[in-house]
């Protein structure tokens, strides 16, 4: 049984048409210690057959050490939210549930706009900075 | 929140949406632009950035 419905799917295609650059949607799980995570797997795969634009990778957090290590993971479920020949950094942790389905749809479109829609100046304070920073957002699927 | 106890309480979420930057650095709900610019920037010179 799909998770996403037909009349979902349909308002996703909509907003989906506003993709600019492809996407690629890295997703990892793993079965046994994180089964929640299956069901984020299957969701973004999903997600991701809905415009061709979008492109989805499924690995197995424990057997795919490699890519865990790439894309620096850290835990499961991850979405890694991949520009076609640049990585931004976006990474969403956790189930896409509620109105956070909404934040990785509206991740995906800004990656593929390639815009932060920050400002001028702060384009360029970030520019200048010499050493990477980590930034956290935590929520609650309501 | 709850499926990462351990991130909730290293960083002590009560309430969110909680932004983290860096490892020492933290607000909670929205803020301008202009504040958040100066958390990434006070983080990059303190060289703390998190695993």
């Amino acid at each position: 049984m799909a998770l996403i419905t037909d009349a979902v799917a349909a308002q996703l295609k909509e907003e989906f048409t506003r993709l600019v650059h492809p996407v690629r949607l890295a997703v990892f799980s793993q079965a046994l210690a994180d089964p929640e995570s299956e069901q984020v797997r299957r969701l973004v795969e999903e997600l991701g057959a809905l415009d061709g634009k979008l492109g989805v990778e499924s690995y197995n957090f424990v057997l795919d050490v490699e890519k865990v290590g790439e894309l620096g993971i850290a835990r499961t479920p991850a979405v890694a939210v991949l520009g076609a020949d640049k990585d931004y950094g976006v990474r969403f942790y956790g189930a896409p549930a509620g109105y956070e389905f909404g934040t990785l749809v509206d991740a995906i479109l800004d990656v593929s706009s390639g815009e932060s829609g920050l400002s001028e100046p702060t384009r360029s304070a970030l520019a200048a900075l010499t050493s990477p920073v980590h930034l956290q957002v935590f929520s609650t699927p309501t | 929140m709850t499926s990462f106890p351990d991130l909730a309480q290293r960083y002590r979420v009560s309430s969110v949406p909680k932004t983290v930057v860096g490892d020492a650095r933290e607000f909670v709900g929205a803020g301008p632009e202009s504040m958040l610019l100066e958390h990434v920037q006070l983080a990059a010179k303190g060289g703390i950035v998190a695993p």
